[in-house]
């Protein structure tokens, strides 16, 4: 049934239904994160119906767990998955800090695909990537999201693509999940966003685009993480005139790194 | 006992800076203005807890002091603070002994938590 031949009452239930899963993505979110030798800045810009998008950060001994991802639905049962990703993701880093991302990911999707195909019945899925990041400086990589922008302390802008497969869509995503590896140095500045930054359309249409992104990360690095989650979350308003996904953005800026061996 | 740390650098500014984030840790705090400097007092004070040096500076810079340090056999752990990031030097560092390697300008948090990491590390040697 479209929305405009919705009865009043599931017009209400609708509603209700956004409010509740809005509340849930604002409530899971990490908030204030201290990670030895990073620096780290977020941001969520939603829209009115939720769109799907969640982050986590978690704090380990010897570095950080860093999460992206994105449900593809909307309302509450979008709500209830980003709970279950949040709850089963610290619940595997407090039982393995370290374990690899391809590792935890194939359990995150296994209690993904039991819940939504066989339990809610439904066929919701996730994009998602999962970085480790060590202290000194090493970060492993797995998932099938967006890439990841790295902006060296030289200025030059490395993509690393994450490689993986849509969590809750199969049982089992071992065989295409990998995990990759690379060198974070002190000054360089990671980039993890959404599908609503690089998807974000002008009133002509035309997306801002990976390359747009990694354009504008060029022009904003030099300010931290802060002025770059401010500059690209800055950069999507001002490009597109209306928001349809929300916008998420993470920039971790290494500021140290030790060796502890 | 209060933990000592030798700061080693030739800004007066970024000497005062480390002096304060650590002094308010509880760390007492030696001075020196460059490696040579670092050196002779690395030698008068054999219960260092933590050096942390500058990479460049006059007479003597931060690296060639690393590298003397490890020839000397001086077991004290350093952390390098320095508005330097090539991947070549840090790889140096780490190469000499160098324990860390931190950009400035630090937030004083960052720093304090570093110290502190690296000085607990140095005790479960």
């Amino acid at each position: 049934m479209a929305a405009a031949e919705q009865l009043p009452d599931e017009i209400a239930d609708v509603a209700v239904e956004e409010e509740i899963a809005s509340r849930i993505q604002a409530s899971i979110l990490p908030g204030e994160i201290d990670v030895e030798g990073l620096e780290i800045a977020a941001g969520m810009v939603p829209t009115e119906k939720v769109g799907g998008d969640y982050y986590d950060i978690i704090p380990v001994d010897d570095g950080c767990w860093i999460a992206i991802g994105d449900v593809a639905g909307h309302g509450l049962a979008a709500g209830l998955i980003m709970l279950m990703i949040q709850s089963t993701l610290q619940g595997l880093v407090m039982l393995s800090p370290q374990a690899s991302p391809g590792d935890l990911i194939c359990a995150l999707n296994r209690v993904l695909y039991e819940n939504i195909r066989r339990r809610m019945k439904r066929d919701e899925h996730v994009t998602f990537c999962l970085v480790r990041y060590w202290a000194d400086g090493r970060i492993a990589f797995a998932g099938a999201h967006e890439n990841l922008l790295v902006c060296r302390a030289s200025g030059d802008v490395e993509v690393l693509t994450p490689s993986g497969a849509w969590l809750g869509a199969r049982s089992d995503v071992r065989k295409v999940t990998a995990d990759k590896t690379a060198q974070l140095f002190p000054g360089d500045a990671m980039l993890l966003f959404t599908d609503g930054v690089v998807e974000a359309r002008d009133e002509r249409g035309e997306q801002l685009g990976e390359e747009g992104l990694r354009q504008l990360l060029q022009r904003v690095s030099s300010g931290g993480p802060t002025a770059i989650r401010d500059g690209v979350i800055s950069a999507v308003r001002d490009w597109a005139p209306a928001l349809d996904d929300d916008v998420t953005v993470v920039v971790v800026r290494c500021q140290g790194i030790y060796w502890c061996g | 006992m209060v933990k000592k740390v030798l700061v080693v650098d030739d800004s007066e500014t970024i000497r005062q800076q480390v002096r304060l984030t650590l002094a308010a840790a509880g760390y007492a705090i030696i001075e020196a203005v460059d490696g040579i400097d670092g050196l002779q007092k690395i030698r008068l004070n054999d219960d260092l807890a933590l050096v942390i040096s500058d990479v460049n500076m006059p007479r003597m810079d931060g690296l060639e002091m690393v590298v003397e340090l490890q020839k000397q056999g001086y077991p004290v752990p350093i952390l390098m603070l320095t508005t330097e990031g090539q991947v070549a030097l840090i790889q140096r560092a780490k190469a000499a002994g160098a324990k860390g390697w931190l950009v400035k300008p630090f937030k004083p948090e960052i720093l304090g938590t570093a110290v502190s990491k690296l000085v607990r590390l140095a005790e479960g040697r």
